[in-house]
């Protein structure tokens, strides 16, 4: 596939002029590029979903004149969207097979043959054995891509674009999901593969093709860019590693503010206990359905659950999120769609929506001006790249509404931050200054629990590392044990459990 | 040149299709725009247009209220019969407002605390709630069963039909009661917290907002409001009529759909809505004027309703 001269625009705003790229079939193009720069909006040209406003495409050496989702799909151009596509309330064999459903509108479909088929897919493809008649969702994010890789790969016949397919897999999830992409490409596939780690260059990539501001800034085989090149390329410099600034007084001397024990839902978590001190950053690694998301649901309400929970020494026991908020416990979650972003609404509401009673006046007036300055003041300094705060943050690119929400929850005061996932989707240069922000804010005294499927970045944020297989703590460890492969085999259940600390 | 346009096109998407309308029956039926048609088109609209700020609130929090109708009917009719027994005027108005109120903070803690469905919920208080006010009435009135009007004490027309400046006076509480609804939804941090919550509930739960809190006063606000309607639509009659909201509930819920509020809640406003009531009624007015009948009407408001709908859909169309 080609696009050639291709330009679009958004209510004026450019966000490309006169740009081409090539697909091969044979070959993986690893698609990099800052958040905002333009990546989703190819893949959403590519897909047919989104129709340039200049230039041509053209399939197999002939341009398409009218390019559409339904001629996409026809000759087996298929995608994965950063913002997941499943419908929630059919089951995950429904959700894949979901072009079969459609097409055999008149007559039954065969239920059984259905679930067949779809558990067969999952097998054959990823290796993993789901449950395919379990309702899209019941199912952790995680599980949710899996399901989404499962669909576009079954629909994809010829060209296959993968936005971000990686950010709440697990490592194991992610090694399957590259097997697959190997596969696809010896049988003849062009591949673009979206995505913020540029360790996968080098894993599943033929070519890269870097992008800033909308423009192809520079193309290469894989081998041939090393990652501070690349990072060179997108950001205009390389991105230093962020030392945490160590306070004299050590973490682990300062209060208990979170206090976990014996927490247990019956289900996906299995008598968690631990307990985070003030300026302390706790890790959670653990393998997609590991329980980590559950236990975070669980200490602040979202989940029913039995089991001691004290924030700054004070029993809570009727657990509410409103409550939790109050107490100071507040809750990054992992699904920005469903749980955090209010989508249609403009950027400063988005900021400002816990924190309104800071920005009203008095008896509940509204103070506008106050929360424009609020909002855009934090905006701002989580770097994001907007148009105008009344813009609905549904127009920002994925990393940019992430770091919206960051940086509503972040600026406030809390005592205790559950982030799960904090830089899903965000771009190689603003993780640095995300965790930069994290850092601040554990010295600030805050205690933080992190839940990240990235382990070089869980490592590099924790002050110790808990291991999750199957609902329980398996190991610990200080920072100074940190090690990727122990923490891995923990986490798939090879390794020696240690005591829960 | 054009930006200006779009952004009132966008703040009050059926104004267009007002003047449109007015001036399509201006050219038809002669006497549509003099002085005491357009006072009598403003009397008509305030009680509609009370009852739609209520109803907008509710959409906007993406809920529905299908009682409205019937609790602007029940408070026109506590509202004549308390003030026709006690002889007092005011208890009796007050009377009728406490009804909506009731009604109102009844769907409210069924939908926000208890969950209930808002469709199923409300239907079944405009059922009870139009069968009481049916029952009263008829009590009331002295004729066991037919549905009867309840005469308002003497000299209360007098308030309904005044005019000040030649503005009806029902207009004018109408206007007042735009001017704080468009005040709490746009200004307090409540009428924040009710767009975030018909945008995404689980968003706003996750803000620690209380999500079941928000919908309780939603409801309670928009039974007051329709209270407030029931009492301005006895004053303006001199009776109460348990008849008088059957029709309503089309009316409100039109009149907040072609004003350009979307029915999945969060986006909308207030001030549209007064333009949506104001267009209905008008339509009425100009069909009334050329000597048409009831069912005509319906087939011109359905006829708005398609149009309406379209209109914003071509409008949002080319804009995003
Ligand atoms: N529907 C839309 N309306 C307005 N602007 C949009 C819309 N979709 C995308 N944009 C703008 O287009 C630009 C490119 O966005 P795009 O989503 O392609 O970025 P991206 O490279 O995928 O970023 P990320 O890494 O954060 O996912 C951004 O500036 C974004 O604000
Ligand atoms: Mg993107």
């Amino acid at each position: 596939m080609r696009l050639r001269g291709i330009s679009k625009s958004f209510d004026g705003t450019t966000v490309f002029s006169g740009l081409d790229l090539d697909l091969r079939a044979g070959e993986v193009l690893v698609l990099l590029g800052e958040n905002g720069a333009g990546k989703s909006t190819i893949k959403n040209i590519l897909s047919g979903i989104v129709a340039p406003d200049a230039g041509t495409i053209e399939f197999d050496g002939q341009a398409e004149a009218s390019w559409s989702q339904s001629r996409a799909a026809e000759l087996g151009v298929a995608a994965i969207h950063q913002e997941l596509s499943l419908f929630p309330n059919l089951s995950v064999a429904e959700n894949v097979l979901i072009r079969e459903l459609s097409r055999s509108s008149v007559g039954p479909v065969s239920r059984r043959r259905l679930v067949r088929e779809a558990a067969a897919l999952f097998r054959d493809l990823l290796g993993v054995d789901l449950d395919v008649t379990r309702p899209v969702e019941s199912l952790s994010l995680g599980q949710r891509q899996v399901v989404e890789i499962v669909k576009a790969v079954r629909m994809a016949s010829s060209v296959l674009i993968l936005d971000e397919p990686t950010t709440s897999l697990s490592m194991h999830d992610r090694e399957q999901l590259f097997r697959v992409i190997g596969r696809l490409r010896a049988e003849g596939f062009a591949i673009v593969h979206v995505t913020h780690f540029l360790d996968e260059v080098a894993a599943v990539g033929d070519r890269v093709a870097i992008m800033r501001d909308g423009a192809i800034v520079a193309q290469a085989a894989a081998g041939e860019l090393s990652a501070a090149q690349i990072e060179q390329h997108m950001i205009g410099r390389e991105v230093a590693a962020v030392a945490r600034e160590r306070a004299n007084d050590r973490p682990a001397e300062g209060p208990v503010a979170l206090e976990v024990a014996g927490l247990d839902d019956g289900e996906r978590v299995r008598d968690v206990s631990f307990s985070v001190r003030r300026g302390e950053i706790l890790g959670l690694a653990g393998l997609t359905g590991a329980g980590r998301t559950e236990v975070l649901h669980a200490i602040v309400g979202l989940r029913p659950a039995l089991g001691d929970v004290a924030v700054a020494g004070v029993p809570y026991r009727a657990r509410r999120l409103a409550e939790s908020k109050r107490r100071g416990l507040v809750l990054v979650s992992e699904d920005r769609r469903l749980e955090q972003a209010f989508l249609q609404r403009p950027i400063a509401e988005n900021v400002t929506a816990p924190w309104l009673s800071r920005v009203f006046r008095r008896g509940g007036w509204l103070d506008r001006r106050r929360e424009r300055a609020f909002a855009g003041a934090l905006v701002d300094e989580f770097d994001v790249r907007y148009d105008s705060l009344d813009s609905p943050i549904a127009s920002l690119s994925g990393g940019n509404q992430q770091k919206v929400i960051l940086a509503r929850w972040i600026s406030s005061d809390p005592e205790v931050v559950l982030l799960d996932e904090p830089t899903k989707g965000i771009d190689v240069g603003a993780r640095a200054q995300i965790q930069e922000r994290v850092f601040r804010l554990a010295a600030r005294g805050a205690a933080i629990v992190v839940v990240s499927s990235d382990l070089p970045e869980l490592m590099s944020l924790s002050d110790r590392i808990l291991v999750m297989q199957r609902g329980r703590v398996t190991a610990a460890f200080a920072r100074e044990e940190f090690d990727p492969a122990a923490i891995l085999r923990a986490a798939s259940g090879a390794g020696e459990s240690g005591a829960a600390a | 040149m054009l930006r200006p346009i779009l952004r009132t096109l966008n703040a009050a998407p059926m104004l267009p299709v007002l003047v449109v309308v007015i001036v399509v029956f201006s050219l038809v039926a002669p006497g549509y725009l003099n002085p005491a048609n357009i006072q009598n088109l403003l009397r008509d609209s305030s009680v509609l247009i009370i009852a739609s700020m209520g109803a907008t609130l509710v959409f906007l929090v993406s809920g529905l209220d299908l009682s409205v109708g019937s609790v602007v009917a029940a408070s026109s009719v506590t509202a004549a019969i308390v003030a026709g027994q006690s002889g007092d005027l005011a208890l009796g108005l007050v009377a009728g407002v406490v009804v909506g109120l009731l009604v109102g903070v009844l769907n409210g803690v069924l939908i926000g605390p208890l969950g209930l469905n808002p469709f199923v919920t409300t239907l079944a208080s405009l059922l009870v709630v139009r069968a009481l006010a049916y029952v009263s009435a008829a009590i009331a009135s002295g004729q066991g069963g037919t549905a009867g009007a309840v005469a308002m004490p003497d000299g209360v027309a007098g308030f309904g039909r005044g005019v000040v400046l030649g503005i009806p006076n029902v207009f004018i509480v109408a206007i007042a009661i735009v001017v704080l609804s468009v005040l709490l939804l746009e200004k307090t941090t409540f009428g924040r917290r009710v767009r975030l919550v018909g945008q995404n509930d689980v968003a706003a739960a996750f803000a620690g907002i209380s999500v079941a809190r928000v919908r309780l006063l939603v409801y309670a606000i928009a039974g007051l409001l329709a209270g407030v309607a029931g009492i301005i639509l006895a004053l303006r009659l001199g009776s109460g009529s348990p008849a008088a909201g059957d029709d309503m509930l089309l009316q409100v819920i039109t009149a907040v759909i072609i004003g350009g509020t979307a029915v999945s809640g969060g986006s909308g406003g207030m001030v549209r809505t007064v333009w949506g009531a104001l267009t209905i009624v008008a339509i009425e007015r100009g069909m009334s004027v050329l000597g048409l009948k009831f069912y005509d009407n319906l087939i011109v408001l359905g006829v708005v309703i398609l149009l309406g709908t379209l209109f914003h859909r071509v409008k949002s169309g080319r804009m995003g």
